[in-house]
């Protein structure tokens, strides 16, 4: 039939090829170019993508393609692997590489999975993904077509969005062509990251009446005349109808020519598209038809190895029998695979097979599939659209092949264990476990509210007794994670007394019920059960659980303000970590927790090192969801050495991580940092908005863990407006609470400024109370900020200029540069009230110095007020603030990406040089296209030379 | 001509096609042989068949 088809050019698509074009020019500028290409089936997307391809070829860019298959929607990566050619036998190590990572069966194979099973190789492969094209893309302009996304895998759709977000500035076309439906849910999240990253929507619309006057022109030689173009007129301006309705007409011989008009004589046309595929089919010889039925059961394309092994007849046979079929053009070879020439065409022979004959052919393709050693995911497919209720066998496939997905996506073994369910008799003993294995994939597939609400689902009814604890637990880190820990710390303790749990199993409920109890600010509670979980873990020489226990101490341990016994602890928890299989104990941000404890002991070198360290086995595991939390320890440090722009890209990027993962609990420190350097910067109402948005995000999660910088940022922000006693009352508040948690060391950032405030208000009480908790934390500590803050404390209490200099003595010992400033001010405010400018003078001057570096406008205006009523002019004037924009207003770390970015290198490269992530390099580039108003890699690495 | 067409299910079609009298209206009556059929495809086949007319190849090959 399709060799009678007329094949034309792309007509009435003026508008969307001049913008595919414009989009072509973009790149050869060296700018990113995203296009969305929605329309329905045989409206002309593929034509147009393929056109589109080639006028990139002809330009001399790198041309990638690749296509969603119907039947490969649980093929993890399925999309984009193919587009980018990642074959384990590619010659290019770094395609080959990425196969191989495809291709590792999780540990999931090995066992059921359960929650706490790898939650997925999904983050290191779609990095893996994200890398190579940055370096194709850094090579040469790339233009990456993609068909059919309507049925892409989930892990393609996501790495798709990850190249449009994290790839800007490069030479990188995404054309992303889809029909209106099906829509699933991970296509909407995919469109709508496409969109924020500045897509282009192209709408493909049926036909005009000259559009389609033109197609039948060109395909039947002549003029159609108005008989031809009224029968034509049911094909609704569909191009792919048009063309089959004219093979129709030619195969009936009914298209006459005369003086150059074609007509057709008075005929009746089938009336669907579908019919009038199907009547073109009927012409094949039925043995090539059958073959076809067959093909149809495999999907979109296949290979003849496929075709021959699901129906049992050599390879050669069929060739020969299919070759009517490639001959009339209803399939093409592309030399691997054969491909129906449109999916309309291979779902027109599907749905033309009876219901119980597509059975039938599923399952009889899926079992010789199986027989051969075909990979799980497909042998399932087709068992599962071959399975009638209950069929055991399609249950364990989906099952097999769900455990198989499960490291590398999350979602597709959900999808998997979920059609294996609905297979089940709801009486099924078995049916629950696989329930709560679903749950458990929910989870780690980031979709944690469904998560919870499969968990609630098995508990809230009789259950297997086996799938209690597992379903519990599953429920109580989702609860964790959707920040309700007072809800988890309740499912973790029941979890902890579910009957068949394994003596291990139980040690790491404890553990997690002790962290569930810790970010409920229950500090004791966690404590207790931190050794009962200890116990545990060590009567059932379980390393993991012995980690989470130990983890958990150390917190504590931290949280009391015992600072040398929390690195104790989280040493050997570390220790424990790395000891566990496939270093599954640092699943768990044990690294960002000594990093934490390590600034806190004033060793923020070697903080920054353990963030690196953890962050870097995190990239190794492949674990996206405790990266926000690196990134957000990595912001405080940042901040306390007052490198801020360094600080404010790990802000950010802990945000975008978190918005991905959705672990949304750990951006309320990252807000608030935001919004303390914003404060000092004098951008007030910027300071305002982070504070609210870190005070709406803690509301939303409720736990004293980690927030006491929200109101403290609040606090200062209620200052700078004006509202001293609203200050002092929201900081007050603040350090109540951490109060009775027994939170000491919250008072070392707290304390200094609640004491000044209380002093504001006359509530010398509350500032002589404050003085001596921070002086315990001091003492308690031998830390040289610890020491400063406890001697700023009782100076400003006491008003003494001296113990304020001692405090500042103090400071200098530490690498806390705004803490020592400050504490500069208030000295050389004291002794300037003292009437001794002399010694005002030179701590004055260091406070504004510092102040001058940190381009901290706000303090250096007050310090620099405090000066003049002194009555001290200063003397060597130092830098004034940065520019906003241009070349000299970008950071030190800017300058130093963008001289990298000029020398060719990858974020990856350039993150491995300067011990950052390739998420802070992203940043740190956004920054610098945004100072600079560039949007290309090209255009920087011109500035940069220029101004080298 | 005369043709009957049984279905047993209507979407895809399946059922068998009769030719009870032939182009040149010679009755067959219970001679008819039914040819069955699945889909609209084996519709059309089976029509081809009992007719002895198919169009073997398209005309605008």
């Amino acid at each position: 039939m399709a060799a009678a088809s007329p094949v034309a050019g792309l007509h009435g698509r003026a508008v969307e090829t001049r913008a595919l074009g414009e989009a072509l020019a973009l790149l050869a500028s060296g700018r990113q170019a995203i296009i969305l290409v929605e329309g329905e089936a045989g409206i002309g997307k593929t034509r147009l993508l393929t056109n589109t391809l080639d006028d990139a070829r002809d330009r001399g860019f790198q041309v990638s393609f690749g296509r969603g298959e119907e039947l490969e929607r649980t093929r993890p990566f399925g999309v984009v692997a193919g587009a980018l050619e990642c074959a384990r036998s590619s010659p290019d190590p770094r395609r080959a590489a990425i196969a191989s990572l495809l291709t590792t069966h999780g540990l999931a194979a090995q066992g059921p999975i359960t929650v706490t099973s790898d939650p997925g190789l999904q983050f290191r492969a779609v990095d893996a993904f994200v890398d190579l094209v940055e370096e194709l893309a850094l090579h040469a302009p790339l233009v990456i077509g993609l068909d059919d996304l309507q049925w892409a895998d989930p892990s393609s759709l996501l790495t798709i969005s990850g190249l449009a977000r994290r790839l800007t500035g490069l030479p990188l076309a995404l054309i992303c062509c889809f029909r209106p439906s099906p829509r699933v849910p991970q296509l909407e999240r995919a469109v709508d990251a496409l969109q924020a990253a500045g897509a282009w929507q192209l709408t493909l619309r049926q036909l005009t009446q000259d559009a389609v006057t033109a197609l039948v022109s060109e395909a039947v030689g002549a003029e159609p005349g108005p008989g031809l173009l009224r029968e034509l007129a049911g094909a609704g301006g569909n191009p792919l109808f048009v063309t089959e309705l004219l093979s129709a007409m030619r195969q009936e011989g009914l298209l006459q020519t005369t003086d150059g008009r074609a007509e057709v004589a008075a005929m009746t046309l089938p009336p669907t598209l579908r019919l009038t595929i199907l009547r073109g089919l009927s012409f094949l010889p039925e043995e090539t038809l059958q073959a076809l039925r067959s093909a149809s059961i495999l999907g979109g394309s296949f290979t003849l190895t496929e075709l021959s092994t699901s129906t049992a007849r050599p390879a050669l046979s069929l060739s020969v029998v299919l070759a009517e079929a490639i001959a009339a053009g209803v399939l093409a070879d592309d030399g691997t695979r054969l491909r129906f020439r449109h999916d309309l065409i291979r779902d027109a022979i599907y749905e033309d097979l009876p219901g119980s004959v597509r059975l039938a052919l599923h399952r009889e393709a899926g079992e010789r599939l199986a027989d051969a050693g075909a990979p799980a995911a497909q042998v399932a497919e087709h068992l599962a659209r071959g399975a009638v209720s209950g069929d055991a066998s399609a249950i364990e496939w989906l099952a097999r092949a769900a455990r198989e997905a499960a490291t590398r996506s999350p979602d597709v073994a959900a999808d998997l264990l979920g059609r294996a369910i609905s297979l089940m008799d709801p009486n099924d003993p078995a049916r629950d476990r696989l329930l709560a294995e679903q749950a458990g994939s929910l989870m780690w597939a980031g979709r944690v509210t469904d998560s919870e609400r499969a968990c609630r689902a098995i508990l809230n009814r009789a259950h297997d007794p086996a799938a209690d604890g597992p379903a519990r637990t599953c429920l109580g880190l989702a609860l964790l994670a959707g920040g309700h820990p007072s809800d988890a710390v309740r499912e973790l303790d029941r979890a902890g007394e579910a009957p068949l749990l394994t003596d291990a199993e139980r040690a790491k409920v404890l553990g997690w019920a002790s962290l569930a109890r810790l970010w409920l600010g229950d500090l004791d509670g966690a404590a207790t059960l931190a050794r009962r979980a200890l116990s545990a873990a060590t009567a059932a020489g379980d390393e993991l659980a012995t980690s989470i226990a130990l983890g958990s101490s150390s917190e504590i341990a931290e949280f009391r303000g015992h600072l040398d016994e929390a690195c104790r602890l989280i040493d050997e928890a570390l220790r424990r970590a790395d000891q566990t299989p496939g270093r599954q104990g640092h699943r768990y941000p044990l690294h960002a927790d000594r990093g934490f404890i390590l600034t806190e002991l004033d060793r923020l070198d070697e903080a920054a090192a353990a963030l690196r360290t953890g962050r870097r086995i995190c990239e190794d595991l492949g674990l996206g969801w405790p990266l926000p939390s690196y990134h957000m320890a990595a912001a405080v440090e940042r901040y306390f050495v007052g490198e801020w722009d360094d600080a404010i890209a790990e802000v950010e990027a802990s945000i975008e991580w978190a918005d991905e993962t959705g672990m949304r609990r750990w951006v309320v420190l990252s807000h608030s940092v935001l919004s303390l350097i914003k404060l000092h910067r004098n951008d007030i109402a910027g300071a305002v908005s982070a504070a609210e948005t870190a005070a709406g995000v803690l509301a939303a999660t409720g736990t004293p863990y980690l927030s006491q910088w929200a109101p403290w940022a609040r606090a200062l922000t209620l200052e700078a407006e004006g509202r001293p006693a609203d200050a002092f009352a929201a900081l007050a508040q603040a350090c109540d609470e951490c109060a009775a948690i027994g939170a000491m060391i919250e008072y070392r950032v707290l304390g200094p400024d609640l004491v000044r405030l209380a002093l504001a208000v006359g509530d010398s009480s509350r500032a002589r109370d404050v003085s001596v908790s921070v002086a315990e934390l001091a003492a308690r500590n031998d830390v040289p900020s610890l020491t400063g803050a406890a001697l700023r404390c009782r100076g400003l209490l006491d008003g003494d200029a001296d113990t304020l200099q001692a405090a500042v003595s103090a400071y200098g010992r530490s690498p806390r540069p705004l803490e020592l400033a400050l504490t500069c001010e208030d000295a050389g405010a004291a002794f300037a009230r003292r009437g001794q400018v002399d010694r005002a003078r030179p701590l004055l001057e260091q406070a504004v110095e510092i102040y001058e570096r940190l381009d901290a406008a706000r303090d250096l205006a007050r310090t620099e007020a405090v000066l003049r009523a002194a009555g001290i002019r200063r003397g060597r004037r130092g830098a004034r603030r940065r520019p906003q924009h241009g070349w000299s207003s970008l950071t030190p770390t800017e300058q130093t990406v963008a001289r990298l970015v000029a020398e060719g290198l990858s974020n990856p490269q350039i993150g491995d040089r300067l011990y950052v992530s390739r998420r802070t390099v992203q940043t740190h580039l956004a920054h610098v296209f945004t100072k600079l108003d560039i949007s290309a890699r090209s255009q920087l690495a011109a500035e940069t030379a220029r101004h080298h | 001509m005369e043709i009957v067409i049984r279905l047993d299910t209507v979407e895809p079609p399946v059922g068998s096609v009769r030719l009870l009298a032939g182009p040149d209206l010679s009755y067959r009556g219970a001679e008819a042989a039914a040819v069955g059929f699945a889909g609209w495809l084996g519709l059309l086949r089976a029509l081809y068949e009992v007719i002895g007319s198919r169009g073997d190849r398209p005309s605008g090959k």
